[in-house]
């Protein structure tokens, strides 16, 4: 098992490892999980809030990513989305099947304040890309913002996002929707056809 | 609750592409994902939202990163060991036509 690539050392690019790794090559998933270990893993801990659930959820994601990996294609997007497309729906089928009622509700985490992009967005290396990120969110409204915040990052339904909003069913859905689509505008993605 | 501005009628006959952002988000019931699924398949403009959206989305996650467990990729590569995979399948009508061939 190699060690981790040395920083500054020419890497692969994602997408051509993950098509590597569709078929077959192991070498290649290894470096693909070295690369997204740390966002599998961190979207899998602040979806579950939990180490061990989040490990669990991680390990299920990177064996989806091994298993489906011939079903990526190049043209609809980048391997970054398509990891965390995986990774996110993993961390949010389980915390809905585990217990969602249970702890999240006996805790009630208060709606406000909850983690703001701003502090997480710290978190995002690279500075340009920090700043532009800031600068999109920046243009949400506040509900189209904590809409996204709660369908991400504490795995809700639209239906529980309007109840925990009081907003009218059918709002949140519609705010997601807004919220994306400028988001996409701002990044300027989703031009490739 | 709802003022009843103009957003607000706009949105009691919501579009059948209303779900757009919520399906990217798993913010769906399995009800609602099936059904919207069966939208998906035949309407472009969804089509074209759903994997920008989950750039979006991609970008958005990195800002959660976290040092994972450090024999996580190896456990991982450990258990993907004598998994199978899916083979590639040709998709659209060359993949119909060649499936149909193969009868």
């Amino acid at each position: 098992m190699s060690q981790r690539e040395p920083v500054g050392a020419r890497r692969p690019d994602p997408e051509s490892l993950l098509r590597r790794t569709a078929r077959g090559d192991e070498a290649a998933f290894e470096s693909l999980l070295s690369r997204f270990a740390p966002l599998v893993y961190g979207v899998a801990l602040r979806v579950c809030e939990d180490r061990s659930l989040a490990d669990e959820v991680a390990q299920e994601a990177f064996l989806d990513l091994w298993r489906t990996a011939a079903r990526y294609e190049s043209g609809k997007g980048s391997a970054q989305a398509w990891v965390v497309t995986i990774a996110h729906r993993r961390a949010v089928d389980r915390v809905r099947s585990e217990h969602s009622r249970v702890r999240r509700e006996a805790q009630s985490r208060s709606l406000l304040p909850m983690i703001e992009f701003d502090e997480v967005v710290e978190a995002v290396e690279a500075e340009s890309e920090r700043v532009r990120l800031r600068g999109c969110l920046g243009g949400l409204s506040r509900i189209q913002r904590e809409s996204i915040n709660l369908a991400f990052f504490d795995g809700l339904t639209h239906a529980q996002i309007s109840a925990k909003l009081q907003v009218p069913l059918g709002t949140a859905k519609a705010r997601l929707r807004e919220g994306l689509g400028k988001l996409k505008n701002c990044m300027g993605v989703g031009a490739r056809a | 609750m709802s003022t009843g501005t103009e957003q607000d009628r706009a949105e009691e006959f919501e579009d059948e592409h209303a779900l757009v952002g919520a399906y990217a988000l798993n913010a769906v019931d399995e009800r609602e994902r099936a059904e919207f699924e069966v939208h998906l398949a035949a309407c472009p403009l969804c089509s074209a939202d759903v994997p920008a959206f989950r750039e979006v989305l991609g970008r958005i996650a990195a800002t959660a990163s976290s040092a994972p467990p450090p024999d996580l990729v190896a456990r991982a590569l450990n258990r993907s060991r004598g998994v199978r995979q899916e083979r590639a399948r040709r998709g659209g009508w060359l993949g119909k036509l060649l499936r149909l061939r193969r009868r």
